[in-house]
């Protein structure tokens, strides 16, 4: 017992009883079961499927019995960042033979169109109805339709929670910011640093919007180096490659493993400082217990993002920047920090049921376990988990097939 | 008592935020984003980035590669099947584009050429062994040009009311092709791109200022000689020699080699093709004049509906006929199952009758009672089973179902072609079923539009191999028909254009008619989907 204790320790404040975790596990489960295991699939990609679901079901049983989070979603987010690169180029390699982007690749609106787009085609769009990137509109799942209408679905889901729980990207990120054993460099002295996504983001929708092109993508994004790139033909398409892998070094390895912060996503990235905006359109908050919090401030300095200061701290919220990753509430010795849906008081939170106001013993027993489900952090890890388990689901499977490919057959193409 | 309410409240919307996620998914949103986007707001994808908007659109007739009517490839296997490697079906002149993104040039002007079959068996470095391309373009109210060609070689010259300014050259050995002025001076670099599934080459002209391109606008007029000739390594500026009968290395059916255009497709005006090349004089060495096609936006983008009145009554003609034989075998099929109950061959192909002619209970209960039969086929048993469970779907109102079943169906069809002996005559049968359900449900859900591709060619292949024509006939339509799905109308014009040849071979007038129409609105829709993609 001690050892698993020390395997998997226990947030006592936290914690939910076996049973309820287990309960929403099985629930859980259900909805994941039916985007993984309904597919027709062989007897090889059938195992994967079923080893999918059930290690999906143990991070999720883990996080409700530990009452920890962040350990728990890192495995998942990074894992996907990991796998969805390997089944990305697997797939380029598939279908083209190459990972970049040739000209024809470009003019027959073969690049694949992601999130980070969406801010800087929005304008232009509005205005003249054009989208400014060569993508196709609809058609396949890295269609502009398809991931506006993703995006649009996380506005009023999970809003930026989407940094945290589901983009592809991020993990990479979140990876190296944790290889490092200690911050080598203690950043979170430089105060103004958190509103450079900000500067980045209006920079690149005014430059978008001026050259008719979504700028980011063709000359910044560090992301590039790991899915696909515009084919080097000239001296400008050396210098954006130059320029894309520089950041990427830089952005998501170097700094992350000095830092111990998520520096791609919390001082770079234009659309994770665009999708803050619509953290307020969702129900869930963070929010900080002022009665409690002893001003250690261990959850400012482990909050990966930036998002939390002294200042944050005194009005008992997070800066509009949070991604909801749970980091701070794990760290929080005093459990002054949780998940909150907007609109239900956040002090009365736990009981909700007035489970000791019951006489009957069954009746305390029922209240007590509707205490435990209806629990904003419930909810919420588990809409933005379910988020990120589907939009996963391709990826993943491809992924661990083409690693077992390789494996048995030298290859990891399809 | 009212916080509790806002309480509650807030939980069930959380709740609905929840369910929302799920839901969203199984109901293909992302799709429907997409057609609203398209179709409601109207909006597109910016047209540079595709090269532009279209300006014209320019059809040539299929397989006359023959130059003045007579000529032919030369004899290596590598040209083989003989056909289509030279023959220019199409031509796309974009408008100009002024401020280009992502692209090498800022301005440039695009033209596109789509060829009947782009092969590479010589692996030439640009991914095209044969045409040797020249597009001599001339501006409309410009001074200067000539009427001569800037190298000899093609064995042509040009319309005096239309003096050439520019000349375009592109082949396959030589990753950029180039631009030249009327003094055969070499201007800048083109852009060559090879777009495989569309059979098609992309042009890239560099607008580069004082060479008077650069006055180019939307509305400009301009006139295009677009020749194809054949490549050769030595030849006079490339130009492979075409002689009066074919040799391995060079082409035949020219009876002046010295005088006869060197030109193996030529865009034709409104005269033809034929008359154009063959007018040349070999007493007096005059080249054949060649007229250009006038270029101005709007030309041929609105290809009129093709309703073909002929076609309604044709179609019910050929049902009615169809539905009288099925319903004569029906008849002796009863029969014979009543005499000999126990044949359970009589009684699958009753079942298969059946099932073709929408009775699905009936098919329904003998497959059923043929499930397990150790001498009856269990491959074409389960092919069926899965069709028919596929049909089901679609009475279902709800997508959760409608997706549980189909993906069943799925699982059973894929078993069944598992079971199925490689090569038997129940082998086309069990693709059969399981090409007609894949393509048949949405490929963005279910992603199986590519096996279907793959089992259509498949039984094109064995119904070509065993003769037999009417299969071949309906697998050239439906593979025409996933190709339009994939947008591969290049690839679909040509599946149809096989059907109809075998249709034509086998006195099928019926399928001649449908299979044309399908030819002209794969077109169309070609034609749609480059307008929308801009
Ligand atoms: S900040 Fe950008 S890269 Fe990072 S997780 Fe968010 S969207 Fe992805
Ligand atoms: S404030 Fe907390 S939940 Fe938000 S990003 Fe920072 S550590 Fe994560
Ligand atoms: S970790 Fe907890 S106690 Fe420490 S400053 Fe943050 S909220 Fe307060």
């Amino acid at each position: 017992m001690d050892m698993l204790l020390k395997i998997f320790p226990v947030n006592q404040r936290f914690s939910k009883s076996f049973m309820t975790s287990l309960f929403l596990t099985l629930l859980f489960a259900c909805f994941v079961s039916f985007f993984y295991l309904t597919v027709t699939a062989d007897r090889q990609e059938s195992i994967v499927r079923l080893c999918l679901v059930t290690g999906i079901a143990l991070l999720y049983f883990l996080m409700m019995k530990t009452g920890y989070i962040k350990r728990y979603r890192s495995i998942f987010f990074i894992s996907f960042s990991v796998l969805f690169i390997i089944s990305f180029v697997g797939h380029l390699y598939d279908a083209r033979g190459h990972m970049y982007l040739s000209r024809a690749n470009i003019s027959q609106l073969e690049t694949p169109f992601c999130h980070i787009v969406i801010p800087m085609t929005i304008v232009p769009a509005a205005l003249s109805k054009t989208i400014i990137f060569p993508a196709k509109m609809s058609g396949s799942y890295a269609s502009i339709g398809s991931m506006v209408g993703i995006w649009l679905l996380t506005i009023f889901t999970i809003g930026r929670g989407w940094c945290s729980w589901v983009c592809f990207y991020g993990g990479l990120d979140e990876g190296f910011s944790k290889i490092g054993k200690k911050k080598r460099w203690n950043i979170d002295r430089l105060k103004k640093m958190r509103l450079l996504p900000f500067a980045v983001l209006s920079f690149v929708v005014l430059a978008s919007f001026l050259v008719q092109s979504a700028v980011y993508c063709e000359w910044l994004c560090p992301f590039k180096t790991t899915t696909e790139y515009a084919q080097i033909v000239d001296f400008k398409s050396f210098i954006a490659t130059v320029i894309f892998i520089g950041l990427f070094v830089t952005l998501v390895i170097v700094l992350p493993i000095l830092t111990r912060k998520r520096t791609q996503c919390g001082l770079f990235c234009p659309f994770g400082a665009f999708q803050s905006f619509f953290n307020k359109s969702t129900l869930y908050r963070v929010q900080i217990d002022k009665n409690k919090c002893k001003d250690c401030l261990k959850c400012v300095s482990g909050c990966p993002t930036f998002s939390l200061t002294k200042k944050s701290l005194e009005k008992g919220k997070t800066e509009i920047t949070c991604t909801r990753c749970g980091s701070c509430i794990d760290n929080c010795p005093e459990g002054a920090i949780d998940y909150k849906i907007a609109g239900v008081p956040f002090t009365q939170k736990d009981d909700y049921f007035n489970e000791k106001d019951h006489s009957k013993k069954w009746k305390q027993y029922i209240a007590g376990k509707l205490n435990e489900i209806f629990d904003p952090r419930v909810f919420l890890i588990s809409t933005a988990f379910l988020f990120g388990v589907i939009i996963s689901s391709r990826f993943l499977t491809d992924a661990i097939l083409r690693i077992s490919n390789l494996i048995m057959n030298g290859t990891m193409l399809h | 008592m009212l916080q509790k309410i806002r309480i509650i409240i807030m939980f069930a919307l959380a709740g609905m935020v929840f369910i929302s996620v799920p839901v969203y998914f199984i109901n293909f949103g992302s799709q429907s984003v997409g057609n609203f986007m398209t179709r409601v707001l109207k909006i597109r994808v910016d047209p540079v980035y595709s090269g532009g908007e279209l300006m014209a659109i320019f059809n040539d007739p299929y397989d006359d590669d023959k130059g003045i009517g007579t000529y032919t490839y030369p004899d290596a296997k590598e040209y083989s099947p003989y056909r289509g490697h030279l023959d220019l079906v199409k031509y796309i002149v974009r408008k100009p584009v002024h401020e280009g993104a992502w692209s090498e040039f800022n301005k440039f002007w695009v033209m596109e050429l789509v060829f009947n079959t782009l092969e590479n068996p010589l692996n030439a470095p640009a991914g095209f062994s044969f045409p040797l391309i020249n597009i001599y373009i001339s501006l409309d109210g410009k001074n200067g040009g000539t009427t001569r060609s800037a190298f000899p070689g093609i064995q042509a010259s040009f319309d005096s009311a239309h003096p050439w300014h520019y000349l375009v050259t592109v082949h396959g050995w030589q990753i950029d092709g180039s631009l030249y002025n009327s003094e055969g001076k070499y201007v800048s670099k083109v852009l060559v791109d090879i777009i495989k599934k569309d059979d098609k080459i992309r042009v890239t002209i560099p607008i580069e200022n004082n060479t008077g391109l650069e006055t180019l606008t939307d509305k400009s007029i301009s006139y295009h000689y677009v020749t194809v000739g054949n490549f050769s390594l030595t030849g006079e500026n490339h130009f492979k020699p075409i002689f009066l009968s074919a040799t391995t290395h060079f082409g035949g059916g020219n009876p002046e080699p010295e005088c006869g255009p060197r030109i193996y497709d030529y865009l034709q005006p409104s005269e033809s093709q034929y008359d154009i090349l063959s007018a040349y004089n070999p007493e007096k060495r005059k080249y054949a004049v060649l007229r250009p096609v006038k270029v101005i936006a709007g030309e041929g983008l609105h290809i009129p509906d093709n309703k073909n009145d002929t076609m309604d009554s044709a179609e019910k003609t050929y049902q009615v006929k169809k539905r009288k034989r099925k319903m004569d075998s029906l008849k002796s099929l009863i029969k014979m199952v009543e005499e000999v109950p126990e044949d359970v061959d009589i009684k699958t192909e009753l079942a298969c009758l059946y099932f073709e002619m929408g009775e699905d209970e009936k098919a329904l209960t003998i497959f059923n009672q043929l499930t397990g039969e150790s001498d009856s086929d269990q491959s074409l048993v389960l092919a069926y089973l899965g069709a028919l469970h596929a049909k089901k779907a679609a009475s279902k109102g709800n997508n959760v179902e409608k997706i549980i079943i189909v993906k069943e169906s799925l699982a059973i069809l894929d078993r069944a072609v598992s079971q199925a002996e490689p090569g038997s005559l129940s082998m086309i049968h069990v693709l059969m079923c399981r090409a007609n359900v894949f393509r048949s449900i949405p490929d963005d859900v279910f992603g199986k539009l590519d096996t279907a591709v793959a089992d259509l060619k498949t039984l094109k292949k064995i119904s070509k191999i065993n003769g037999l024509k009417e299969i071949y006939i309906n697998v050239s339509d439906l593979l025409g028909d996933c190709y339009i799905r994939k947008g591969w109308h290049k690839k679909a014009v040509d599946s149809f254009h096989d059907g109809q040849i075998m249709a034509f071979a086998a006195g099928d007038e019926y399928h001649v008619l449908k299979l044309k129409n399908r030819i002209l609105f794969a077109e169309k829709q070609y034609l749609d989907h480059l307008i929308m993609n801009l």
